[in-house]
């Protein structure tokens, strides 16, 4: 399957994929909506946010994509991000990556070892806001 | 001030774009907000505290340390709804403390906005000061906006900032209705504690609102509005029988000279000790006490209706409508699954107002 989901500024590019291969991806979740259920089965939805924020939580992404997002995030950038490249190819948003701290880490299972962090693989949950 | 019709509306809708605004010293700093914790209301007198979590990347609350005098400053958290020019404020308080977290946030706790005020001792034990008989609301009004006591606003215009004066002239109303007459002498008891045994001593409910103003409702103060399971995520319920009372007896006519009572007061349920026992409460406080025996007379009736069976708890949390529910308000559910009929319910507390997820969390007993 191809990549679905992607990062991009200018000319770089960092994709997605919901296999479990490079850049493997839960569902993005949105963030600032809630949705309750009530007794008598009503539906409530209530959207607190204006912009456009959803959660995406990474698994598996290499240390050279990892370092790129670390990259876009320290300098605050504004970058696109196309939620849905197999249905809207073009589709995109503005986005930053929010958060106090890089929200990527070394994946523990992998017992990296110095020599080998050119290897090892990073996972994590990216905020994005609509910038 | 209440809710429009519109505002009330949009809380009801299925679907709805609340937003929340953080006000500290009167600037709107909502867009620094990582996440405001529950806010609490209850009927002891005081609103709850809550804690606002703000991010601090570009050291815009860095002034909280280099002018503490910020410390005490107003802290708002406002409800409200794109499109309509309406604000309803969930907590009104103080800023108390800032915690400089680790991670770069900076933790505001914030409190009650009369809190301070609340804990001010009146009278010490060589210099009491005393109270001569009056009414319910005019002793409140008294204690709350003299200038030796309470301090506060003393307009009687709905635009008083510190009493929901409405709230205080309905009240008025019924304390007048039932010939209630206070009176009391404090030798170093909290404006908290002397509000606390005018409720009591008036089977009433006082409490901060969420706009900082006090509000009061007597117990029998007619208040229903529908409340269906439609605006329900859950329901629960307990009964107890420890604060039944089927004997009830209140002195009244304390002479603070001769420290003798003018006599004491009754009212039983028969019915009651026979289904239950004989269970009897007496209201005797040397602080706060009936001035006439009508008066004494008139709470016992109205204490007794309240506690002669057992008392049922109910417990809801409900969608962004129940923000329109209210302390001392009514509400009327029905759940078959755990008996409940069409009975109401009034609300005696505001366990928690949920602005991240638009969820309000209520109790009450039914009556």
């Amino acid at each position: 399957m191809a990549d679905v989901m992607k990062l991009k500024k200018g000319a770089t590019e960092v994709n997605f994929s919901p296999l479990a291969r490079e850049g493997a991806y839960l569902e993005p979740e949105d963030q600032g909506r809630v949705t309750h259920l009530t007794l008598d089965k009503t539906v409530y939805q209530y959207d607190f946010a204006d912009k456009y924020l959803k959660s995406v939580t990474i698994n598996n992404m290499s240390q050279n994509n990892a370092g790129t997002i670390k990259n876009w995030f320290k300098a605050g950038s504004t970058i696109k991000y196309f939620p849905d490249m197999i249905n809207a190819a073009s589709t995109s948003i503005t986005v930053k990556i929010m958060g106090e701290r890089f929200p990527l880490q070394i994946m523990p299972e992998g017992g990296w070892r110095e020599s080998e962090w050119a290897t090892c693989k990073y996972t994590g949950t990216l905020i994005l806001r609509e910038a | 001030m209440a809710a429009s019709a519109s505002f009330k509306a949009l809380a009801d809708a299925t679907y709805a774009k609340p937003r929340v605004r953080f006000k500290f010293d009167d600037v709107n700093y909502s867009d620094y907000v990582l996440k405001i914790g529950q806010i609490s209301r209850d009927t002891e007198v005081t609103a709850g505290n809550v804690n606002i979590d703000v991010v601090n990347t570009d050291q815009t609350f860095n002034i909280l340390s280099s002018t503490p005098t910020k410390l005490g400053n107003y802290a708002q958290v406002e409800l409200y709804f794109p499109g309509l020019s309406e604000y309803e404020s969930l907590f009104k308080g103080t800023l108390e403390k800032a915690i400089f977290n680790t991670d770069g946030t900076v933790t505001l706790q914030c409190r009650d906005r009369m809190a301070t005020m609340l804990e001010k001792p009146i009278g010490y034990g060589t210099a009491p000061v005393t109270f001569a008989a009056t009414g319910p609301a005019s002793l409140v009004w008294d204690i709350l906006t003299n200038t030796n006591y309470g301090e506060l606003n003393s307009g009687t215009t709905t635009g008083n900032p510190d009493i929901d004066y409405t709230s205080w002239t309905n009240w008025r109303t019924s304390m007048n209705s039932q010939s209630f007459k206070l009176a009391a002498r404090s030798a170093g008891a909290s404006i908290r504690e002397l509000l606390q045994l005018i409720a009591d001593l008036t089977n009433s409910l006082i409490w901060v609102n969420g706009d900082g103003k006090f509000d009061f409702q007597w117990s029998f103060y007619s208040n229903d509005r529908l409340f269906t399971r439609s605006n329900c995520l859950a329901i629960s319920r307990d009964i107890e029988e420890e604060s039944l009372a089927n004997t009830v007896g209140a002195g009244y006519g304390y002479d603070t000279d001769t420290g003798f009572w003018a006599g004491l007061t009754s009212s039983s349920s028969v019915s009651s000790q026979d289904d239950y026992g004989k269970k009897a409460v007496y209201f005797e406080n040397k602080t706060v006490w009936h001035a006439t025996s009508t008066s004494a007379s008139n709470f016992c009736t109205g204490y007794l209706a309240l506690h002669d069976a057992p008392i049922e708890h109910i417990y809801l949390t409900s969608t962004l409508y129940g923000y329109t529910a209210y302390i001392g308000g009514d509400v009327r559910v029905t759940d078959s699954l755990l008996d409940i009929s069409t009975a109401s319910l009034r609300i005696e507390e505001i366990d928690g107002i949920d602005v991240n997820k638009g969820l309000i969390y209520l109790s009450g007993r039914l009556i």
